[in-house]
């Protein structure tokens, strides 16, 4: 069919066979690009439940610690807040469950870290000592919206 | 001589009806533009102070409408390409293409409000959790749709390619939607709709909430129409100076 046989015949034949040969080619295409999608959304959250860790979560990690970066989450024990005279530098303990870890962060806090409503997730590592050494503070919103007045009411 | 008048004739009765339907388009902008208004004062005045978060926390009724209609855009892209690839009518693509760019557009509004809630509650302006990221992988795969459409050779080549992408780039919004109850994420939970706590957002603002998302829905119906009518204005436009363009050669060959 596709061979140099004379003039019209080929001609007439030849749109509509590259017409069908083009959707096969995008039909695979089609699918080719939904494994990838559906590897890279299954491969970009292997660990996807642990985008943090509980502070008691943590504390039953029974894997290496040395070196590797956490995201680990708990209330702030209350009256535990200290910062270093003149500095920015701020040790605390954060608690879930029946477990506290003691940590330190260099830095300004977000507004909403003393607010007994929060939650609060570090991101670091552990130090020489057991202490957890947060780079990053986050604290996670509220899970229910309440009114102003129907709280101070 | 004879094919150009019928020509006329179409175009006369299809101007009648569009004018038609433009003063129906000028009470949807009007209905747009009062519901907007009312839906200002709900969320400014009427809606309560939030306990925790105070007035920052207003900006949920923009945050949350906006993903509400790149999730309804990117549904419509969803529909027009299935179309458009069974029955190869370019009025389905106008409606896909037309609702991608404003899928685009409200995405990266999302993009935008998300981190300017973000930094004074979260104390950061982004991070790596699986809401965020799926969202910024939803604005990648749209504006990939828009490039690709841009990019091609011709445009019945676009079209389709687009539409293969707008079929399984809709992959991502239930992944996008569900993320939160899925996956231990930074983000709020879901607070309305579908697999929400019970309880978990006061009447008031739900009540702003639902409203919002009512004003800027017919807002978006607006814009996907005038989207539409512009682009079926250009292909008029194409189809006038292909013609002429026509006429010309004959007159050349003549």
């Amino acid at each position: 069919m596709a061979q140099d046989t004379s003039g019209t015949l080929t001609d007439a034949s030849l749109p509509r066979r590259s017409f069908l040969s083009g959707r096969g080619r995008l039909f695979l295409v089609g699918i080719v690009l939904l494994l990838a999608l559906a590897y890279l959304i299954y491969a970009a959250f292997p660990g996807s439940t642990s985008y943090y860790f509980t502070v008691d979560e943590l504390a039953a990690f029974d894997g290496e610690v040395e070196g590797r970066t956490f995201r680990v989450k708990g209330a702030l024990v209350p009256d535990t807040f200290v910062r270093e005279e003149g500095g920015t530098m701020a040790t605390f303990a954060l608690t879930a469950g029946d477990q506290t870890i003691p940590a330190t962060y260099d830095g300004v806090v977000p507004d909403l870290f003393f607010n007994t409503h929060s939650e609060i997730i570090l991101q670091g590592t552990f130090g020489v000592s057991e202490t957890f050494q947060a780079d990053t503070v986050s604290v996670l919103c509220p899970t229910k919206y309440q009114a102003l007045e129907e709280v101070t009411t | 001589m004879g094919s150009v008048q019928t020509d006329q004739v179409t175009m006369t009765s299809s101007t009648a009806s569009r004018s038609y339907l433009g003063s129906a388009k000028s009470v949807l902008l009007l209905a747009a533009g009062a519901f907007m208004l009312a839906n200002m004062y709900l969320i400014f005045m009427w809606a309560p102070t939030e306990a925790v978060m105070g007035h920052v926390q207003r900006i949920m009724y923009i945050h949350v409408p906006m993903a509400w209609l790149a999730f309804l855009a990117f549904f419509i892209v969803f529909v027009g390409s299935i179309m458009y690839l069974w029955k190869r009518e370019s009025r389905w693509d106008m409606l896909a293409s037309s609702a991608a760019e404003l899928g685009v557009v409200f995405t990266s509004l999302v993009l935008i409000t998300g981190p300017i809630w973000g930094k004074p509650i979260w104390g950061i302006w982004w991070t790596w959790d699986a809401r965020l990221t799926t969202t910024l992988v939803l604005w990648l795969i749209y504006v990939s749709y828009l490039m690709l459409r841009a990019y091609s050779s011709n445009r019945s080549q676009g079209a389709l390619y687009s539409a293969v992408l707008g079929v399984i780039g809709f992959v991502d919004v239930p992944i996008v939607y569900f993320a939160v109850n899925w996956w231990r994420t930074q983000h709020q939970r879901l607070v309305i709709g579908t697999g929400s706590l019970e309880g978990s957002l006061n009447a008031d603002m739900r009540t702003t909430l639902y409203f919002s998302l009512l004003a800027f829905t017919i807002l978006f119906s607006f814009l996907l129409w005038q989207k539409i009518s512009m682009k079926r204005t250009e292909e008029d436009l194409r189809s006038i100076r292909y013609s002429k363009e026509l006429t010309r050669g004959a007159r050349i060959e003549r």
